[in-house]
């Protein structure tokens, strides 16, 4: 199974993990992530569909993805977050920033 | 370098040493949640999977500085009412005296590991010249 899979539909960037959003992981998305922004793209989905985990790094880098978008008027979305990652976020108060939903 | 678990009083201990490799964290992890699940301690494994990646990747990123040639020794001890977690890395250390565990603001790409050592370890310590964390967990103590 891939780390991540992109969509990019030029306005919205959906990176689907295909597990943990972890710092190993978050090396390889990084350049991918900054590319589809310096091309153009405002809105970036990521889907945690498939995440158990996401450790510092990883909610360090959805910070810095939506600081980023933050100056571009842009927004950052986190879907199908796992109970144990949303109340990780809620303890960092970040899931209201990051526009966190719970996996169904 | 591997070794295999080994059983002692109840207890299954994980070793390694490891190179300074960030994949290498992914596998060590993924080998302890396998072993947390053979031994049934699935409702810890998402804090315990937490307090070694973080430990993890401090030693490799902020310890030993992503030398090559440096590694990081990790122990993983799995007992019936304690899970104790140490890594040692290769570095200088750090002033563990005046650690930060305060969850930073919104808006800060970093410093939340210290923050969720408190959030899932009982106890957090340090050696002397700090590059070796050891995390301490009470098994069914915790709401995190």
């Amino acid at each position: 199974m891939n780390a991540f899979e992109l969509r990019n539909d030029g306005n919205v960037l959906t990176v689907a993990l295909g597990g943990d959003l972890t710092a190993a992981v978050v090396s390889a998305l990084k350049p991918a992530v900054q590319k589809a922004i310096d091309e153009g793209v405002s809105n970036v989905t990521f889907d945690l569909g498939k995440a158990t985990l996401m450790d510092s790094t990883g909610i360090g880098f959805m910070i810095a993805v939506y600081n980023t978008l933050a100056r571009k008027k842009g927004a950052t979305r986190v879907t199908n977050v796992s109970g144990d990652i949303m109340r990780l976020l809620q303890s960092m108060r970040l899931d209201q920033r990051l526009g966190a939903t719970a996996a169904s | 370098m591997s070794e295999t678990p080994i059983p002692s009083r109840g207890c299954r201990t994980l070793r390694r040493a490891m190179p300074s490799d960030l994949d290498a964290v992914d596998a060590f992890c993924a080998e302890a949640r396998r072993t947390m699940v053979e031994l049934g301690m699935s409702g810890e494994i998402f804090p315990v999977a937490m307090l070694l990646h973080e430990s993890l990747v401090n030693a490799i990123v902020h310890g030993n500085k992503r030398a090559v040639g440096k590694r990081v020794c990790v122990t993983v001890r799995l007992g019936t009412r304690w899970i104790v977690l140490r890594v040692t890395d290769e570095g200088a250390g750090f002033d563990w005296r005046r650690p930060d565990a305060t969850v930073p603001g919104v808006e800060s790409t970093g410093g939340r590991g210290l923050p969720i050592y408190a959030m899932y370890a009982d106890t957090v310590s340090f050696n002397e010249c700090g590059n070796q964390v050891t995390l301490v967990r009470k098994r069914g103590g915790r709401s995190t």
